[in-house]
């Protein structure tokens, strides 16, 4: 790096831009902004102390980034833009060239310079859009915002003075990378970085030996400047707002807890306490705060509970409870979710409900200056077990109508049991209420398999029924009965005892009956005797057909046949019994017999072929009904309340 | 899990259907009785006049 010295011109000390592009440099002997200007400097003003952070870097620290040149830590610069201040750290390299090392609530984003394409101005961006930075690729516009110079140390490679307003927007791009487009004091782009979130470890960074000596989420002690109740502040340098967990006050954790709100005693109370810790994802997180929102849908009020969860070196996760259904919530970046399909990683989620949440209760500290009937406009997505949710803050500020700031995140389902589990909390999880919208289906997944399967195992009751047919059906025995003209049907001579039969392999027996009868009926009184064993199947059957005409036409009632089924005839020598009746005056000439061993039901195949598809369709039904239940609360109710009622 | 259970419940019905289709089972009691050989074997038992004739 090449070096230049200049004198203070406020202090006369010395103040070296050991970064060739650097332009402003803080003297450290006297804290003046002090900015180059070709072969002069000049005085910027006095540079305000550091605000207090959770910073784990320092100035100097060096380190080596993707096969870059090795760079130090030659700056520091603080911004704030209202509602919280975070650090930017210059990284100059070996080479001379430099980049941004943003560190904001424990992650961290190296920024690169990267050539500046045509984008609209300031005050035409709109959050939410996409912009095309060419080679980088497609961006989402994640936040818009001004923030002011707060403070900074070293030097930086623009010059303007302390207490600037700084218009800046954050974008969002595929694979996790970012972008920031800056605007300086104007609305037109000046510079465009773009990079990804890092860690301390892919640059080659160590925190600060006295960061390490912090043991994670310790609190620092302190008192409501209200109640007096003791306050833990269990992220310290990241908190914004406590919200006291005895009184309910507001406190502003940058300003020595000063009182913003006198709220009431909380109402909230949580399931899982304020400092409980936890170990879910293979992180253990403390909770650190508890917010109550809710959304009003056609003057329905639907609440829930977010848990915020911390932990030094992960940032925050939430945990929210919704009619005790669970979720751990985790950020994305909006450039990696495609918002006119809610498509992440390639997958669809289904839009659930829209609405405007507000902060109902707070209690515990929280990252960002949260306040109650805070409201933002959301949108969930579902797709089991996973809900995508995308919140717009609008900014109220003057950037401009869709100013602000959009925030996507993921929800996965948790069981009650893993939440009690992982905070040991006594006792058991309250029963969940209803479905929840994300909650994994049991049947899902469980129907379509199931169908296959059911669907193979009817084709092969189908093809045994099939087989048997063929190997089965064989005729024992055909006779045409005739009876005698004028008999009595109680006559002996009506009776007729047909056979031997011979059944060669066990199993049904099928007695056919064809009668001439017409406008009659012919009943048979049977019975199958074995002759070597005399057990004796009895049955009876009766032929039965009737026609004729009337004034909606022609008409016909039953048929010339008749069929019985003796089952489970075991092999041996058969005579068939077999007694007429019928109606007098409507004497039959006679019938014909067919008498044939083992012979498959259809029938039978079709009972089985229906217990089988019998599962998947309860299973059908069941999926039905659960889907039903989740989507009952949705902007999009699978039936009308009314056809549920 | 409950495709393996749904899988053994398909192939119990299967095996269900192919051994009543074997051994000839029906739905419903049958109607049994016994004749003894005492009056299979005498006259005028259930061997009437018709069956020597063979039914015709």
């Amino acid at each position: 790096m090449s070096g230049y010295q200049a004198s203070c011109p406020s202090c006369v000390a010395s103040v070296t831009f050991a970064l060739g592009s650097s332009l402003l440099a803080v003297c450290a002997h006297c804290g003046s902004a002090v900015a180059r200007q070709g072969a002069k400097v000049a005085d910027y003003g006095k540079v305000a102390e550091l605000i207090p952070t959770a910073s784990v870097l320092a100035l100097g620290m060096e380190g080596r980034y993707e096969g870059a040149p090795a760079f130090r830590l030659v700056g520091r610069l603080q911004l704030d833009w209202g509602q919280g201040t975070w650090d930017e750290w210059l990284m100059g390299f070996a080479d001379g060239s430099w980049a941004w090392l943003s560190e904001s609530q424990g992650r961290f984003h190296y920024m690169g310079q990267s050539p500046l394409p045509p984008v609209p101005s300031f005050d035409a961006l709109v959050v939410g859009q996409t912009l095309d930075l060419g080679a980088p690729g497609t961006f989402v516009v994640a936040e818009a915002r001004s923030a002011r110079f707060a403070s900074a140390r070293g030097e930086l490679p623009f010059a303007v003075a302390p207490g600037t307003d700084l218009r800046y927007a954050d974008l969002s791009g595929p694979g996790g990378q970012l972008a920031t487009l800056d605007f300086g004091r104007g609305t037109a782009a000046e510079a465009l970085y773009v990079g990804r979130e890092v860690t301390l470890a892919d640059l080659g960074l160590r925190p600060r030996a006295d960061e390490d000596r912090r043991p994670a989420a310790r609190g620092e002690s302190l008192k409501c400047p209200r109640c007096a109740g003791p306050l833990e502040v269990r992220a310290p340098g990241q908190s914004q707002r406590i919200a006291c967990p005895w009184c309910g006050s507001l406190l502003d954790v940058t300003r020595d807890l000063a009182v913003l709100e006198a709220l009431q005693r909380p109402q909230i109370k949580p399931l899982v306490p304020l400092g409980a810790k936890g170990r879910l994802r293979g992180v253990e997180w403390t909770v650190i705060g508890v917010m109550e929102r809710s959304v009003t849908v056609e003057g329905l009020r639907y609440r829930w509970t977010e848990y915020l969860l911390y932990e030094p070196r992960h940032g925050f996760r939430w945990l929210v409870e919704a009619k005790r259904h669970w979720s751990f919530v985790e950020p994305l970046n909006p450039g990696d979710v495609d918002p006119r399909g809610a498509r992440y990683r390639g997958e669809r989620y289904a839009h659930f409900q829209s609405g405007a949440a507000t902060v109902d209760h707070v209690l515990g500290e929280f990252y960002w200056t949260v306040a109650r009937g805070e409201t933002v406009e959301t949108d969930d997505y579902v797709k089991p077990p996973h809900m995508l949710s995308r919140e717009l803050t609008r900014d109220e500020r003057g950037h401009g109508r869709d100013g602000g700031e959009v925030n996507w995140s993921l929800g996965t389902y948790l069981p009650g049991g893993e939440v009690w589990s992982a905070f040991s909390l006594p006792g058991s999880p309250p029963e969940p209420e209803g479905v929840g919208p994300h909650q994994p289906s049991p049947w899902r997944g469980a129907v379509g398999p199931v169908w296959v399967a059911a669907g193979v195992a009817a084709a092969a009751i189908f093809v045994a029924f099939v087989f048997l047919s063929a190997l089965g059906g064989q005729t024992v025995h055909r006779q045409r009965v005739s009876l005698p003209p004028g008999v009595a049907f109680s006559a002996p001579e009506a009776t007729v005892f047909a056979g031997p039969i011979f059944v060669t392999h066990e199993g049904n027996v099928q007695v056919k009956v064809e009668a001439p009868v017409s406008n009659a009926w012919l009943y048979l009184d049977g019975a199958l005797i074995n002759e070597e064993t005399g057990a004796m199947d009895e049955f009876d059957m009766e032929v039965s057909y009737y026609h004729g005409s009337d004034s909606d036409g022609s008409w016909r009632e039953g048929s010339t046949t008749a069929t019985r089924y003796v089952p489970s005839v075991p092999p041996g020598r058969y005579l068939l019994r077999l007694q007429p009746q019928w109606e007098n005056g409507h004497e039959p000439s006679g019938y014909d017999l067919t008498v044939r061993s083992r012979v498959p039901r259809f029938s039978y195949a079709l009972l089985a072929m229906l217990a089988v598809l019998a599962w998947p369709v309860f299973a059908t039904w069941r999926w039905f009904r659960f889907e039903v239940a989740r989507w009952s609360e949705s902007d999009h109710p699978w039936v009308s309340s009314s056809q549920e009622e | 899990m409950r495709r393996t259970v749904f899988m053994v419940y398909a192939a119990l019905v299967l095996v269900l259907y192919v051994v009543s289709a074997v051994k000839g089972w029906e739905l419903g009691a049958p109607r049994r009785g016994f004749i003894p050989q005492s009056v299979r074997t005498s006259p005028g038992g259930y061997r009437s006049f018709n069956y020597w004739r063979g039914g015709k």
